[in-house]
């Protein structure tokens, strides 16, 4: 997987590329970490809109960013969630516990 | 022997002649050996081997002439070059030298300064001797080298021709190569519909590059054959394959023929080979399939057609294919032998016979070796609907895939170490069509089951260190160690797709060779733990799935009819939560 981080005003994007799962550990880890310890970011957006394939650790590290993110007192969205993706975030019910786009 | 380092022999019964001669070769730095008759240069050629012999005429016992005869024939092929010392510059005794295999001669005295520009010339000649001889040594290696190369490539190409689909009874064919390899390749294999399907190329040129060049067009062929694929979609897929891996300018002109005897069809895609003509039972042509399309590899897949030409038949029928080869096989006067002789010699023969008929036909016209690669084929098409106990069989064209797949993986530790299994076995979903629609959710299917297989039932770690993300960290680091220690076990994976209850399904089945695990206690995890969710998560994705015996086994039914990929069949187990 590749990430790419955008950052506009008060809100960064993290889009991400290609198959997010375990081994993606490392670097959504490393792109997230940056993120949340800038005090002039508020807001972080998550991008799926090029991601086909996920699994359950993918899901295991955006919770973990989810509590991370709130101990910082920013706010976490997931954007662009389709097909596959989309399917396994409404039957984890993740809409319960992310704000998703 | 280097540039100084002749040893010369000086065969002379003066001693003193013999003295003269050895300090002239001493002084060029080159060894000095000598004898002092016939029989001793004898036994000095066969004890010291010599590359060079200054032979006296006039000697007591067998003298200087019969020593030469016998060395030169001792000597055999290798190159030794005699030079004769005779008393008098008479020719005749010259040219009985000259017979006796001496290369060239010196009349006493002897000029030292012309022996010793001799022996130059001589040291010149066998270095070029030399040369030569390494030359031909590293020649005949190489020859050796692509002999071997060439039988290696022949046995694979045997390999790959002769499938059992070329044995099938309604088949006949004969492939007459103009060199080792055949560039015209025949091939043929039945769907699991039973449609008989046919290939034959002829790849540019002759040998083995043009035997390569439909190397991958006929593995193409008989996967998806195997597959249920129409002839449509294999010829497309064939030709794309072609036009990447080939070097532009690199094509082959193909037929690919699709008989269907329960729908009484027979379709033709031909590009680029004469045409295919189809025969009644009384011997007439019924129909015949002119070449509308360019080879294949040439036109970029936006640009290619691959519409077959659908024909029906009404009783049995014989069809016939050939490459052009035969078309333009010449007899001694340079006449081709042309598609009407062909033609003339399949309608005038009895049915049984065709086939041996246009070979004996071609034979007698032939005048000797093919200058082309010939390839004949006879296919026997069944009166329709002969096979109709066959369940599947598509429809004409049978562009849907096949209803049923069956994939079996073995993975041994060392597999797992170096392998991604799951991204591996996702690039070969994706190619095929029952299942690239839901690419994504038999990817999360798997790639849960395979994870659980590996991480809990071989390496026998511990998900409960994923709660944070220092523990997701040492969860990885863990894995990583356990895995490199991995010595034995296995995963097998098996991938269906079959009907169940009337419905298109997956089913998934994966085994570890480990002890298994609670699985029960999967299910009390809740929605935000950061462990244990992937298999609620197969649970909720699935029709069904169910663990056999210790917990080292699950299966999973996925259902494939249409709809079931997104989120609403499976939206009331959500709703439930």
């Amino acid at each position: 997987m590749n990430i790419d981080t955008r950052k506009d005003g008060n809100t960064a994007r993290i889009v991400l590329n290609g198959r997010f799962d375990f081994n993606s550990h490392r670097l959504f880890n490393d792109a997230t970490s940056a993120l949340l310890s800038e005090p002039g970011v508020s807001e972080l957006e998550v991008d799926f809109d090029e991601v086909k394939y996920i699994d359950s650790s993918a899901m295991g590290m955006l919770l973990l960013l989810k509590e991370r993110a709130k101990s910082a007192a920013k706010s976490i969205t997931l954007l662009n969630c389709k097909g596959a993706v989309a399917q396994v975030f409404e039957l984890s019910n993740f809409r319960r516990l992310f704000n998703i786009k | 022997m280097n540039k100084s380092g002749m040893t010369v022999l000086v065969v002379d019964d003066v001693a003193n002649n013999v003295a003269i001669a050895g300090q002239v070769v001493k002084r060029m730095g080159h060894r000095f050996i000598e004898a002092r008759s016939g029989e001793e240069a004898l036994e000095k050629f066969h004890s010291e081997a010599p590359d060079m012999i200054l032979m006296d005429v006039m000697m007591p016992g067998i003298g200087g002439l019969e020593a030469t005869r016998r060395i030169r024939e001792a000597a055999g092929s290798r190159w030794l070059p005699i030079l004769m010392v005779t008393a008098l510059s008479r020719e005749d005794e010259v040219l009985e030298g000259l017979r006796a295999g001496a290369d060239d001669y010196l009349t006493k005295p002897l000029s030292l300064p012309v022996f010793q520009a001799k022996i130059q010339v001589f040291q010149r000649i066998a270095e070029l001797q030399q040369a030569l001889s390494r030359y031909s040594d590293e020649l005949a290696t190489y020859y050796r080298q692509a002999e071997e190369e060439r039988r290696l490539g022949a046995s694979l190409m045997e390999y790959m021709v002769n499938r059992e689909g070329l044995s099938d009874s309604a088949l006949r064919y004969r492939v007459t190569p103009a060199w080792h390899f055949s560039g015209d390749l025949v091939a043929a294999a039945r769907t699991p519909g039973k449609c008989h399907h046919i290939l034959l190329s002829d790849g540019m040129g002759h040998g083995l590059p043009a035997a390569m060049g439909s190397l991958p067009q006929f593995d193409t062929f008989y996967a998806m054959t195997e597959l249920g694929y129409g002839i449509a979609r294999i010829v497309e897929v064939m030709n794309s394959r072609m036009h990447t891996m080939m070097p532009p300018g690199r094509f082959s002109a193909l037929t690919l023929v699709s008989v269907n005897p329960v729908a009484g069809t027979i379709e033709v895609w031909n590009g680029g080979n004469p045409a295919p003509c189809l025969l009644d039972a009384g011997g007439s042509i019924v129909r015949r399939w002119k070449s509308r399309h360019l080879p294949l590899g040439v036109l970029p897949p936006e640009e290619f057609s691959a519409e077959p030409e659908v024909y029906s038949y009404d009783g049995a029928c014989q069809l016939f294919l050939w490459s052009d080869g035969l078309s333009e096989a010449e007899n001694a006067e340079g006449v081709q032998f042309g598609d009407e002789r062909a033609e003339a010699a399949l309608r005038a023969a009895a049915r049984e016979q065709r086939f041996d008929a246009l070979l004996q036909a071609l034979d007698a016209h032939r005048a000797g070796a093919a200058a082309d690669d010939i390839s004949v084929v006879a296919v026997e098409v069944p009166a329709p609907g002969t096979l109709t106990e066959s369940l599947h069989a598509p429809r004409s064209g049978g562009e849907s895939g096949s209803d049923r797949l069956c994939m079996s993986f073995h993975f041994e530790a060392m597999d797992l170490k170096n392998l991604d299994v799951v991204p591996t076995l996702t690039g070969m979903i994706e190619r095929i069509d029952a299942l690239k629609e839901h690419a994504g959710q038999v990817f999360i299917i798997l790639s849960e089951l395979v994870a659980n297989a590996l991480d809990h039932g071989l390496l026998r770690l511990d998900s409960t260190l994923k709660t944070s993300s220092e523990g997701f960290t040492a969860y990885a680091t863990q894995r990583q160690k356990a895995l490199q220690a991995l010595e034995q076990g296995f995963i097998e994976i098996q991938l269906e797709v079959l009907r169940r209850d009337g419905r298109k399904m997956a089913r998934i089945t994966v085994r570890d060779s480990g002890p298994g695990f609670d699985w029960a206690a999967c299910s009390q995890i809740p929605d935000n733990a950061l462990y244990g969710r992937g298999i609620a998560l197969v649970r909720r994705l699935s029709h069904e799935m169910r663990y056999v015996g210790t917990g080292n086994e699950v299966v999973v039914y996925y259902e494939l009819s249409s709809g079931a990929g997104a989120a609403g069949h499976t939206a009331p187990h959500a709703l439930m939560q």
